[in-house]
């Protein structure tokens, strides 16, 4: 009777699926159905690539962990949500063509609303209030006639921030959140909706111009900054 | 690192989702780890192509993250995400019982601990990767392992678990 092989330690597998092979390593994966499985599984090379690792962040934002501070906010923005049905109206932020605060639209419209996490309070941006530095902000969307959103900022050379499509739900959560930095007296961020993604090298442009037509629609967010909450 | 995003994803995604799903079982949560784990390695830059170290930090980025994770959780792991462990492998037993009682005493006991029980209970390493993994010396691994089995035994007293 021989004794049970000892399994190696999954940094060692890791590793292994990375290039840093042993020969003991090697003979112990080809006996081995549990870690030959797992390197197999590591070293899978052809899954789809979701929206959100199609294109990289830029780099002065940060993304949170979205989904771990959205679900413990729920009690607060199930409150909020209901008294956006009640009032049978949604606040979309104001559009590029117009100077005036958030104005409130009827259904049906692409909307947006922007989320502020600051600390461990979470509420909902009412067109108005100031960011400050270090508050996490992210996007819900919501649009009937299209099926793909693309966020940017950075105005007048537009960053992709975010790219993909919209889910299946009335809502759509973007699967990022962006922190916000001392820079500047505003975020402007624009958000197309459309029916098709946007081709990449119209994007820039398509970001200058936002268009409002049958197949492109335009937001856009100017969220004031200040110093203190 | 690899030049673009996606070739990345493609390299380290699946083992930084394992990882993560080991800590904290295939739930949204070990998802959501797995996701900013990659983008902070993304996002800093990492440049190595050296598995040695690009593992290392990504074992020690994601076990951070879940540990912060286990600590904010009020409630007990359920019963049947347990299960379903229990019947993904076979050897995985004891493996689910270090998680369950990690899970139950996390709150109460201190993340540098929990962090190298992680480690060392669920991935299988060595006191001695550990200490390379958290970039502390093989003594003071042992010390925290220690001490944390003496802090879970008194826990499970008062707790009456």
């Amino acid at each position: 009777m021989t004794a049970p092989p000892r399994h190696p330690s999954f940094l060692e597998l890791d590793r292994a699926a990375l290039g840093l092979r042993s020969a003991e390593l090697d003979q112990h994966v080809e006996t081995c159905a549990r870690c030959g499985a797992y390197l197999a599984r590591v070293m899978n090379r052809s899954e789809p690539i979701p929206a959100w690792a199609r294109t990289p962040p830029a780099p002065d934002t940060r993304v949170g962990g979205w989904r771990g501070w959205l679900p413990r906010a729920w009690p607060v923005l199930a409150t909020a949500a209901v008294a956006a049905v009640l009032a049978l109206v949604v606040v979309v932020p104001k559009s590029p063509v117009q100077d005036g605060p958030a104005y409130i639209a009827p259904k049906g419209i692409p909307a947006v609303a922007v989320y502020i996490k600051r600390g461990e309070q979470v509420f909902v941006w009412d067109g108005q209030a100031s960011l400050v530095p270090e508050d996490l902000i992210r996007l819900k969307v919501a649009s009937q006639e299209h099926a793909y959103v693309t966020v940017a900022a950075g105005a007048p050379a537009w960053t992709v921030l975010f790219a993909g499509p919209l889910s299946a739900e009335p809502e759509t959560a973007l699967p990022t959140s962006w922190r916000v930095d001392a820079a500047g007296s505003e975020e402007v961020l624009r958000v197309i909706f459309s029916t098709e993604p946007l081709p990449a090298d119209e994007t820039v442009r398509l970001f200058s111009e936002a268009p409002r037509t049958e197949k492109l629609w335009t937001t856009e967010l100017r969220l004031p900054k200040s110093t203190s909450p | 690192m690899d030049t673009d995003i996606q070739s990345a994803y493609l390299r380290y995604f699946p083992l930084i989702r394992e990882k993560c799903r080991r800590m904290l079982g295939d739930s949204d949560e070990a998802q959501d780890v797995a996701q900013e784990t990659f983008l902070r390695l993304w996002k800093s830059g990492f440049q190595t192509k050296d598995p040695r170290h690009a593992t290392a930090w990504i074992y020690r980025t994601s076990t951070n993250l879940a540990v912060d994770r286990l600590r904010q959780r009020r409630t007990v792991p359920s019963e049947v995400a347990v299960a379903q462990m229990a019947v993904e492998r076979s050897t995985a037993e004891t493996e689910v019982q270090h998680r369950q009682e990690l899970e139950l005493y996390a709150r109460h006991l201190p993340p540098e601990a929990l962090e190298a029980a992680l480690l060392h209970r669920l991935d299988g390493l060595t006191q001695q990767e550990v200490a390379e993994v958290l970039q502390m010396s093989d003594r003071t691994v042992r010390r925290l392992l220690l001490k944390l089995d003496a802090q879970v035994e008194h826990l499970r007293r008062t707790l009456g678990t």
